[in-house]
């Protein structure tokens, strides 16, 4: 439903425009300082000894490295957490039982714990001394300081993207459409399929691109678990700070830029999204 | 008599919607359940369709145990409240659904989909618009939408929730004539909630009032409308003014009135709709009249008795002028009197 905007008559004292032109430059310079210089910076330095540095260092092997192992835990992670955040999702918004607080509690638990302390429990559970520690290495899985204990911290960590885009969605959806499907001789799999998911899809690819933005850009859990490993467990954010840490700046804010790069591609499709279904998902909202 | 419901009953945690409701109907009657809100005519409905489930009772429709059909076996085309449609599907797309959703085996043709489509979206006078959304229709559009989406499955028995409940007066009118000729065309057995007495009395064949989740009556509008078989049917139907006193010696006597009663010596109730008052000379209810309103071709005043009682009066064409302000003695010989 679009809303009707009411304008208030037009004010058009001289006193009134120059007040309206000192605000609009004053949130102009707060953008400037805050995101778009520090965001222009960033790609600066990458090239500042030229493109060929830059593709240098990019390319170099432990870079390299660095990236594809971003691209995986994001390949696994992000899929996984499309399925978590969806059934539990579905669950809250859709059915009641006891616990529902509890869970919906749970869900949001990635978000109110620091990172650092969310890859400690992994350790402290999985690590050569902990819990389980002992099993595992018996069995000869290794999870702390390898690629499992990544992914591991990263699904926790992006869990409630999914979950928390979703749930108020479904919530004020209601059940009545998926109740007209099943008076119509719609079986529950088939409702899910032609009713739920359909009128959830907006927001679903939403939470997606957000899980995602944040499963390539963690770094206070990942740093914890991975053991910094170059070529085997380095991500690109832990990549940046060892080069940063080494005084290699043009090396780190090389590889900051794709990370910036990848940020402004998600806004982007993010925005695009926006204007071409913008409708669609304002029906599916109704905010 | 091919719908038979007994002894419906419900809990939802402490409160009980159905406390065995029972109700009988022939094929391809009309059936209003009406009833305040609460009185658990929504849930009486959704049992019927599948969507809820009863604690105890049976429901028997044309020779089937009917709750024991899973809610897609019973064909029951459901027409929500707040119409429910798809609302990322096209009106072609909901009318379809249904037809889309049978086995592969059962399942009708593309070509042919489209094609009953097209019939239904005729028979409810909305050719041409299959292609929009629902947020791009008017409510009235919506609401028949819902219904060729609910006739596509060719139901069994048709349930209406409010059908006319979010719809503004003269669309409703319009709407309920439309239906009622629909439901005369095709025959299919209809029952639909609704808290609106006219709209129950004006359209149904049988008008089962309910309360505290019981069918307190159950029949013809105008045998409920003339033969109230309870007090709560009484004071619910008709706009009748309630006066509480005893029963002595055949006569009812409380709240000023004073009317001839054959019931047994005891507390009870007595009801007076607006059109069964006379003004009289001498004795009766002295009331103090409120307000005269005389649009249309009655006269009707707001009254209030010496005792506090306010009620309405319909006075017939040709009465004496009536002012506000005025005292009027009023009686009757036509009040309802029911056991307290």
């Amino acid at each position: 439903m679009s809303a009707v905007i009411r304008r208030r008559p037009f004010q058009t004292g001289i006193g009134t425009i120059l007040f309206r032109i000192v605000l609009v430059l004053l949130a102009l310079a707060f953008i400037g300082v805050v995101i778009a210089l520090p965001l222009a910076s960033v790609f600066v330095e990458a090239f500042r000894k030229g493109t060929d540095a830059f593709l240098d260092a990019v390319t170099e092997h432990d870079a390299w490295a660095a990236i594809k192992l971003t691209l995986i835990v994001a390949a696994i992670a992000v899929p996984l957490n499309l399925v978590f955040g969806l059934a539990a999702a579905w669950s809250i918004a859709k059915f009641e039982f006891r616990g529902k607080s509890l869970l919906i509690t749970l869900i949001d638990l990635p978000f109110s714990v620091s990172p650092v302390v969310s890859g400690l429990i992994y350790v402290l559970l999985y690590g050569a001394h902990g819990w389980f520690g002992a099993e595992l290495q018996a069995a000869g899985i290794k999870v702390v300081f390898s690629v499992t204990g990544i992914v591991l911290a990263t699904i926790f960590v992006t869990f409630p993207f999914i979950a928390r885009e979703l749930i108020p969605l479904m919530q004020e959806q209601g059940t009545t459409e998926e109740e007209a499907a099943l008076t119509l001789g719609a079986s529950g799999w088939r409702t899910f399929w032609n009713v739920t998911l359909p009128n959830v899809k907006w927001g679903l690819l939403y939470g997606v691109l957000l899980c995602n933005a944040r499963a390539m850009g963690e770094f206070g859990a990942v740093s914890v678990v991975s053991g910094h490993i170059r070529g085997l467990t380095n991500t690109m954010p832990l990549h940046v700070e060892i080069l940063y840490n080494e005084y290699d700046f043009v090396g780190a804010f090389a590889v900051a830029s794709l990370l910036a790069g990848l940020a402004l591609v998600t806004l982007i499709a993010k925005s695009l999204l926006e204007w071409r279904y913008g409708g669609e998902l304002a029906a599916s909202r109704r905010h | 008599m091919t719908l038979r419901i007994e002894g419906l009953t419900r809990r939802f945690g402490a409160t009980a919607a159905l406390a065995g409701a029972s109700l009988e109907a022939p094929s391809g009657a009309f059936v209003a359940l009406l009833g305040p809100s609460g009185s658990g005519k929504t849930t009486l409905l959704r049992i019927l369709g599948g969507l809820d489930g009863a604690d105890t009772g049976q429901v028997d429709f044309e020779g089937i145990d009917w709750l024991s059909l899973t809610t897609q076996e019973r064909r029951a085309g459901f027409v929500f409240q707040n119409y429910a449609l798809f609302r990322h599907m096209t009106v072609a797309g909901n009318v379809g659904f249904g037809l889309r959703m049978r086995r592969w085996r059962d399942r009708p043709s593309r070509a042919e989909i489209t094609r009953r489509v097209e019939e239904l979206l005729s028979v409810v006078q909305l050719e041409g618009l299959g292609g929009r959304y629902p947020s791009q229709l008017s409510g009235g559009q919506r609401q028949r939408v819902a219904l060729a989406r609910a006739l596509a499955i060719e139901p069994r028995i048709l349930l209406l929730d409010e059908p006319f409940g979010a719809l503004d007066a003269k669309v409703r009118k319009e709407l309920r004539r439309w239906l009622r000729d629909l439901h005369d065309r095709t025959g299919v057995t209809t029952v639909f909630v609704t808290h609106d007495q006219e709209e129950a009395l004006d359209l149904a064949d049988i008008v089962a009032v309910m309360n505290k989740g019981v069918i307190e009556q159950a029949g013809a509008p105008r045998a409920v409308f003339d033969n109230p078989a309870t007090a709560f049917v009484a004071e619910f139907i008709g706009g009748a003014a309630k006066f509480e006193g005893e029963v002595a010696a055949g006569r009812f006597a409380g709240g000023g009135l004073s009317v001839a009663a054959g019931i047994p010596r005891g507390p009870a109730v007595a009801f007076v709709r607006p059109h069964d008052w006379t003004i009289a000379e001498a004795s009766g209810l002295e009331v103090k009249v409120l307000n005269v309103l005389e649009a249309g071709p009655l006269t009707r005043l707001d009254c209030r008795s010496r005792e506090g009682t306010l009620l309405e009066v319909v006075l017939p064409p040709g009465s004496a002028t009536v002012i506000r302000g005025e005292t009027l003695r009023l009686t009757t010989t036509k009040a309802r009197v029911f056991p307290r």
